[in-house]
């Protein structure tokens, strides 16, 4: 009796002793996939110039290559020449030995970039010594796109890049996903914020790993971790010399010095980066023909200005739906408004936030590139996260100095009965009807605004004060407020005989002397049923030229091979200044997006873009859409060749990764020089014909005799290996398989035989 | 002491025997003839192909990997079972304009090669007779060549090029022989057999 109880009663300890050697063994902040390969994929990226025969290098940022053919995802800030980091040249440095500093190795320029977004992607094409390199032998490691959309609040996510300027083996920083920041230009989910999590090795993520990657628990990217140093406040911005510049034998602060940026806590979601790589994977160039619509000439910049804060719950067509001075407990959305005007996408903008005067990572926004037009309205949001009750402050900073006033919030308390208005739609009045989706309406006489109102009492004094392309137009509405019901819609309109000009209009509505809500719409085109008629006769056309396509007809689909894919468009009604947006997708993926001032006549036909590739125009199933104000107005469809676009074999870059040595059996050092072939699963050994597609993938061992096959294999096929070398007895295996369980990477170690005959 | 005058030893064979020993000589050197036949035809032995398109019939080496689907070559086969650099043949074809002489497509390829290939060196550029008799160019390089996986210890080799560039049916046609500079010389005789069992 007495044993049995010893038994059980040390039953429990085992267990526990158990469950602690396992928690032992797990690392919590190692990450869940195959980080070496990962590792090996996140370039560290130099800009650098040549000045009197001396290279200098200007700018220091990392990247994450994307393809196994050397296209890089990165920042455009530090990779794209501009005046705070010229450049001639960009010299990629891979990591050869995870733990080890990198290795420049190659030279590469940079074939897509959004500076708004603060995208880039580069390619690489020479070998380090400058000598053009062949793509096609290039098998790099990379990394596979997440769909950002779905990443998760607290999710955990992995951050990597270089932390320092060049010395220092890539740096992993666990992260959490804390909340998500909203702009017009990418929605809700414009930027991911992020704090490195205690069980990380470092308690901030350096300026310098900006242009890297975040990743997911399988391993895939989901964020690009972005900041913009700022070089025109040298008060404010870290600046390392490295080399001597001005000749006098010292390296000091009187030498150009490397911006490496503060600290990083937002990740660009890694979906804006897709209409880039797919355009850069396929080679398609898209050009605007039309003289008198290409987008205006640069913007000369001028002092940028920020003007007219104000707070929205949320957003409607990314318009306010109203406007608050306070938020009651539990909200986890707020947005702040503000106007602007001579911003540029190199205009680098930061928010502040302080909650209690203590200032606030998590709803600040660190120093980022402008991601949107020349002026107009703009807001910055957070949501995902609840707002704690207290007070908060928020000053907008622009190119490091304070450019508004600091707007202040109280956040508590329940819902206020204040009245209001929100939920500004327009539309065009004709008959005695109404026409229009909300935000972009047809030129006529009338304009209306419907808006709700609640918690109004009559004689509550109100103020309708319409704009016209900034301008206030002359009489404004309102007066003293008489309705029968304390709350509900109400319209208020806008008339000119001779008719409304085209244009980019605003409504603000007061009551009292508070602003109590505001819409941008615009108006253009003429009316046709609900939707205004802007852009008309569209279509695709092929042309051998330009000017023959002007006169080509419209077709919907062409089965031979193309050099160039024309679309074309007639106008009406569209006024300088209105922003219009053009989509270019394939099978259903965007590669070409761009939204910019309309810079053509009012009218006109026959606006005409082409889409070339360095060959011919692949197969594959185009659409063009046409937007204003996010409104869906036009979209066409056109097939190429079999209307799909070709299987890219080498896309996948999930598998597993094998690697190993080649040995002698007698000596057991490695061979050189010897050829590793991995037959694909279609072919054993014996069908084997020594051609070479049918091989999955070759391999020529280095001096150790070590080689690595880049092309990851993937589950459960059957490969064959294949390694036969003169003066050793051939060596083949069939039914080379791998599944989930087999450690990733593979390493393998193959014992050659001397060929005694 | 006793001498023997093996010289002066009368024969004491038979014809059957004497002729014994002749088919025994003949029989072993036949076999010898065989064997090294049986040696070259391993050795050399090689499979054809064809591609009528290009209008080319070659014989090249068994065990060799060969590729037709590449990007700038229509046929090419490399000796994967060598340690160093894989011997190459290769044949490409290049499309003709009005006016372009074989010194110009040379230069042009030189060019090309002079911004892709380290230590890229023209050694000669000369006449040369074709197995066939027609006439065509010979050049012959050298260049370093390396492994483009950046992830490996690959110590760069020095290989020896020759090209030979003939002008047919309107088009340039350059057959192409790669190797080890170590072993270019002997490995030259695979060119050479691998020249005159082609028809382009």
């Amino acid at each position: 009796m007495l044993k049995r109880v010893a038994i059980l009663g040390f039953l429990p300890w085992l267990l526990l002793v158990l469950i602690w050697i396992n928690a032992q063994d797990s690392d919590p902040s190692a990450p869940p996939f195959d980080l070496e390969r990962i590792q090996r994929a996140t370039v560290f990226i130099m800009q650098a110039r040549t000045t009197l025969d001396k290279p200098l290098i200007t700018c220091v940022s990392s990247g994450t290559l994307v393809s196994r053919d050397g296209l890089i995802l990165t920042n455009a800030h530090a990779t794209v020449t501009n005046p705070d980091c010229p450049g001639d040249r960009l010299i990629i440095a891979l990591t050869v030995r995870p733990g080890e500093p990198p290795v420049p190795t190659y030279q590469a320029e940079v074939i897509q970039a959004n500076e708004g977004l603060d995208i880039a992607l580069l390619r690489i094409n020479r070998e380090f010594d400058g000598r053009l390199l062949n793509v096609d032998e290039l098998a790099l490691p990379f990394v596979e796109l997440a769909n950002s959309d779905q990443v998760q609040l607290d999710e955990t996510v992995w951050v990597l890049g270089y932390p320092g300027i060049g010395d220092d083996p890539v740096l992993i920083a666990r992260s959490v996903i804390l909340g998500f920041t909203a702009e017009p230009s990418g929605g809700a989910k414009s930027w991911f914020k992020i704090n490195v999590d205690e069980a990380s090795d470092i308690s901030v993520i350096s300026g310098t790993m900006s242009g890297g990657g975040a990743y997911d628990r399988s391993g895939r990217l989901i964020g690009i971790p972005t900041t913009a140093p700022i070089t025109r406040q040298v008060a404010v911005s870290v600046c390392q010399p490295l080399q001597d510049t001005n000749g006098d034998s010292l390296v000091n602060q009187n030498d150009v010095c490397i911006p490496l940026g503060g600290s990083i806590n937002v990740l660009r979601p890694s979906n804006f980066a897709r209409p880039l790589i797919r355009s850069a994977s396929l080679g398609l160039n898209i050009e605007t023909i039309s003289l008198d619509a290409r987008p205006s000439t640069p913007f000369v910049s001028i002092t940028p200005r920020i003007s007219n804060l104000f707070f929205a719950p949320s957003v409607i067509n990314n318009a306010p739906s109203t406007v608050i001075n306070s938020l009651p407990t539990g909200n986890s959305e707020l947005y702040l408004f503000f106007d602007y005007e001579n911003m540029t996408s190199n205009t680098i903008y930061e928010l502040l936030v302080t909650y209690q005067g203590v200032p606030s990572p998590i709803f600040s926004l660190s120093p980022v590139r402008w991601s949107g037009g020349q002026s107009g309205l703009w807001y910055i949001g957070t949501n995902g996260q609840p707002l704690p009750n207290g007070d908060y402050e928020f000053t907008l900073f622009v190119d490091g100095i304070a450019a508004a006033s600091p707007k202040l919030l109280r956040v508590g308390g329940p819902p206020t009965n204040d009245p209001s208005f929100s939920s500004l739609a327009f539309a065009l009045i004709e008959g005695n009807q109404a026409f229009g989706d909300g935000y972009v309406i047809a030129t006529g006489t009338t304009a209306t605004a419907r808006f709700i109102y609640n918690n109004l009492e009559n004689g509550t004094p109100w103020t309708a004060i319409w704009y016209y392309n900034g301008v206030e137009l002359s009489p404004r509405g309102g007066g003293e407020w008489f309705e029968s019901n304390l709350s509900g819609s109400q319209t208020v309109s806008i008339f000119s005989q001779n008719g409304l000009p085209p244009g980019r209009y605003r409504l603000a509505l007061y009551i009292a002397d508070r602003l109590a809500a505001l819409s941008d719409f615009t108006i253009a085109g003429t009316r046709r049923d609900a939707y205004p008629l802007i852009f008309s006769n569209t279509g695709f056309a092929i042309a051998d030229s330009d000017t023959e396509a002007l006169t080509a007809n419209r077709i919907d689909n062409y089965s031979n091979p193309a050099d160039a894919l024309y679309f074309l468009f007639d106008w009406s009604r569209l006024a300088q200044g209105t922003r219009w947006r053009v989509r270019w997708l394939v099978d259903g993926t965007v590669f070409y997006d761009q939204e910019i001032a309309w810079n053509g006549t009012e009218d006109g036909q026959n606006f005409l873009m082409r889409l070339t590739a360095p060959e011919r125009v692949p197969d594959g199933t185009y659409q063009v859409e046409l937007l204003i104000d996010n409104v869906l107005l036009q979209s066409e469809l056109f097939e190429m060749g079999i209307g799909q676009l070709p299987i890219d074999p080498f896309a996948r870059a999930e598998g597993i990764q094998l690697r190993g040595q080649i040995l002698d059996s007698a000596t057991g050092i490695g061979i050189p020089n010897v050829t590793f072939m991995l037959i694909s699963e279609d072919y054993s050994v014996g069908d084997f014909e020594a051609r070479q597609d049918q091989l999955y993938a070759i391999a020529t061992t280095d001096r150790n005799g070590r080689f690595q096959i880049e092309r990851p294999l993937q589950l459960n096929a059957p490969y064959s290996v294949l390694i036969a070398v003169d003066g050793y007895l051939p060596l083949p295996a069939d039914g080379v398989e791998v599944d989930e369980n087999t450690p990733n990477p593979l390493e393998m170690t193959l014992y050659l035989t001397r060929d005694g005959s | 002491m006793r001498f023997f005058d093996l010289l002066g030893q009368e024969s004491d064979l038979s014809r059957n025997q004497r002729w014994g020993h002749y088919l025994t000589v003949f029989f072993g050197l036949f076999c010898f003839v065989i064997a090294i036949n049986l040696r070259d035809n391993i050795l050399y032995a090689t499979v054809e192909y064809v591609n009528v398109e290009a209008g080319i019939r070659v014989n090249y080496p068994v065990g060799w990997l060969i590729d037709i689907n590449g990007q700038g070559y229509i046929f090419r086969a490399r000796d994967v079972s060598r340690i160093g650099y894989k011997t190459t043949l290769q044949i490409s074809t290049i499309p003709l304009a009005v006016g372009i002489e074989a010194r110009n497509i040379l230069d042009d390829l030189s060019l090309f090669r002079s911004l892709r290939l380290s230590n890229y060196k023209i050694l000669s550029i000369q006449p040369y007779t074709l197995p066939d008799g027609e006439s065509a160019t010979l050049m012959e390089y050298v260049f370093v060549s390396d492994d483009p996986n950046p992830f490996l210890e690959a110590v760069p080799i020095v290989v020896t090029g020759r090209d030979i560039l003939t002008i047919r049916r309107g088009q340039a046609i350059l057959i192409t022989f790669l190797a080890d500079s170590q072993t270019y010389d002997a490995d030259l005789t695979i060119f050479n057999r691998f020249l005159s069992s082609s028809d382009f």
